[in-house]
């Protein structure tokens, strides 16, 4: 353990904030600013995880963009194994974003309809083929990540809508291993699941964690998946970093008020029964 | 109380052997496999399951917005009005005046295209010929009773410039317009910040406690229902599995289902890493469900003759001493 807290950090942010320019109201007003993240900071080890909290408007899904560099920031810096992805561009940001994938929360929506699995899983690597590496190559590292979400290759000439919502996560997150990353950025990636469905997803999340040292940064609302999930937990409120630390000590000792009211949220908050 | 409790004597919903099938392209699927029960006003009551395990097509049911194909049988009856089989005007009196529902997802269910207050003041002037002025006064009551901040300002506000949990706010101020009977709210909180959640609900529960009504909460959170309801009942495959009176289905959970949804749900106070239990297999495809228990392919306690023959309701002697007995559809639920 000690040598994961003693090496550099897989990712790094560093005074992280987003300013949004609103439309004008009339026309001769100024137009209105929105900050919707500021100043927030946190590193992530190899094989760690860290859980983002928040409610809607918090900026847990601004922070998640940023860190995917899908949206610029305003202010501060997100490093990935030492390089700053913001200032990383063409071909180098594509090199670099294999080490880094997303997950999004609903199954429904974040796999094109009309594309066969074998189509939607590759699609990470098809950028940066080589023209030497024939269709064999591509199924066989789809049917290879397909396997490790517990898929079977027939499934890759099928189409999303012949799948249930678990079974189309299982392949968005197939669509995440197949680059091989060090890194999975998930934004409620089993709040859309029913309960049973959401526990088989979760499990497979962590063996997954297990089996390649991955690191998560789980965007959720729901503290219960991410106090099992994560080592380290950052409470946002209103685009702030209310509280941050290990998660152990924010779920027994939550210090900040709004922590607190996010945990007596919880249904079913009274252990008494389980 | 009022006019309504001179027909006390037929209670407020009595549902009998309720069957629903959807046609497909396999031929008629069962959906809804003979669902009973009996509420009375006052009485508030939850409906627990998965996708697919028909606790919204059961709302649907008794509102009488089954797809128009659908096959019916069984008997609903509101306080002694068999709806089943009832034509379309009489069923459009019941809507909204007598019984109405709160939908999940407050961001489609408004329409877009009208002020709130008119929205609200539909179901008035339709069921009880109110004048314009008369409904938007009214509308202006109900939005404060529902506690709708600044609610003078926002009547004429339109749903887009209105947060998530207003909009459900909302929502429950259309349904309780003519002071429904019966309330059906299916999962009126999932689209809502935890936080806002807890507000919504007690808000309905403090409404439902207020006019007596009865209300049928449907939901797949189990953690909800043991604040909001007197009595849980758990949907599997068209069939309630399981009900009993909250605290007794909370202490003692008896059928496999059950006993297996809990168990998947991850809770606060686990160690990090820890696996959570998991029912094996998915729920089937409609078609695809045993002629048996519906959850016999899935069940570790199963036999063959689980596979056959339906199960038979039977009571827990041990608990559920009170007025609601606590019932299982399982011969084997002793098991461990």
């Amino acid at each position: 353990m000690n040598e994961t807290s003693t090496s550099a950090p897989l990712l790094e942010v560093k005074h992280l904030g987003r300013r949004f320019v609103l439309p004008r109201a009339g026309l001769f007003q100024p137009a209105g600013v929105l900050q919707a993240l500021s100043d927030v900071s946190f590193s992530l080890q190899p094989g760690k995880s860290l859980g983002i909290v928040g409610e809607s408007g918090s900026g847990k899904s601004t922070l998640a963009r940023l860190v995917m560099a899908l949206d610029r920031p305003t202010e501060g810096q997100v490093f990935f194994n030492g390089t700053d992805v913001h200032q990383t561009h063409g071909q180098a940001l594509r090199q670099l974003r294999s080490g880094f994938q997303m997950v999004f929360q609903d199954p429904y929506g974040s796999l094109d309809p009309r594309q066969k699995v074998l189509a939607i899983v590759t699609e990470p690597i098809q950028s940066w083929l080589k023209p030497a590496d024939g269709r064999s190559e591509l199924r066989d590292r789809a049917a290879q990540a397909l396997s490790e979400v517990g898929l079977r290759t027939a499934d890759l000439d099928k189409y999303p809508h012949e799948f249930s919502g678990g079974q189309r996560q299982r392949i968005a997150i197939a669509r995440a291993l197949i680059t091989r990353p060090a890194l999975i950025v998930a934004d409620e990636p089993v709040s859309a699941l029913d309960v049973s469905v959401q526990a088989q997803v979760l499990n497979l999340m962590m063996d997954l964690q297990d089996r390649y040292d991955l690191s998560y940064l789980l965007v959720s609302h729901d503290l219960a998946v991410v106090n099992l999930m994560c080592d380290d937990v950052l409470v946002l409120q209103s685009g702030r970093v209310v509280e941050q630390g290990p998660a152990s000590q924010i779920f027994e000792q939550a210090e900040h008020p709004y922590t607190r009211a996010l945990l007596a949220a919880v249904p079913g908050h009274r252990e008494d029964f389980f | 109380m009022n006019m309504r409790d001179l027909s006390s004597a037929k209670p407020l919903l009595q549902v009998d052997d309720l069957r629903v099938s959807l046609p497909t392209a396999r031929g008629w699927a069962p959906a809804l496999r003979g669902v009973s029960w009996r509420m009375e006003r006052g009485q508030t009551v939850g409906l627990i399951g998965e996708s697919g395990s028909g606790k919204s097509l059961t709302a649907l049911a008794l509102m009488g917005l089954l797809p128009e194909r659908a096959r019916v049988s069984g008997s609903i009856m509101l306080q002694g009005q068999e709806l089943v089989g009832l034509p379309e005007p009489q069923l459009c009196q019941l809507r909204g005046a007598r019984m109405a529902m709160v939908f999940q997802e407050p961001m489609t269910a408004l329409n877009p295209l009208h002020p709130i207050w008119k929205q609200i003041a539909e179901p008035l002037r339709l069921h009880q010929h109110m004048s314009a002025s008369d409904a938007k006064a009214r509308a202006l009551q109900l939005l404060e009773r529902v506690q709708l901040p600044r609610a003078r300002e926002r009547l004429d506000a339109y749903p887009h410039e209105l947060s998530g949990g207003q909009r459900q706010r909302v929502m429950i101020s259309i349904a309780l317009a003519c002071s429904p009977d019966l309330l059906i709210a299916d999962e009126p909180t999932t689209a809502l910040d935890v936080t806002v959640q807890k507000e919504v609900l007690s808000l309905i529960k403090q409404l439902v406690h207020e006019d007596g009504m009865g209300l049928l909460l449907i939901s797949h959170d189990l953690g909800l229902m043991q604040d909001q309801v007197d009595r849980v009942m758990v949907m599997y495959g068209g069939a309630v599995v399981e009900s009993a009176a909250t605290p007794d289905l909370f202490a003692h959970r008896a059928h496999p289902y059950t006993r297996g949804l809990f168990a998947a749900r991850p809770r606060l106070g686990l160690a990090r890493g820890t696996r959570l239990t998991t029912i094996p297999g998915s729920v089937p495809e409609l078609m695809d469900f045993p002629a048996g228990c519906a959850f016999a392919d899935r069940c570790s306690l199963a036999v063959d003759e689980c596979r056959q023959t339906p199960p038979q309701a039977q009571s827990m002697a041990s608990h559920g001493a009170g007025e609601t007995p606590h019932v299982v559809s399982c011969p084997r639920w002793r098991l461990p």
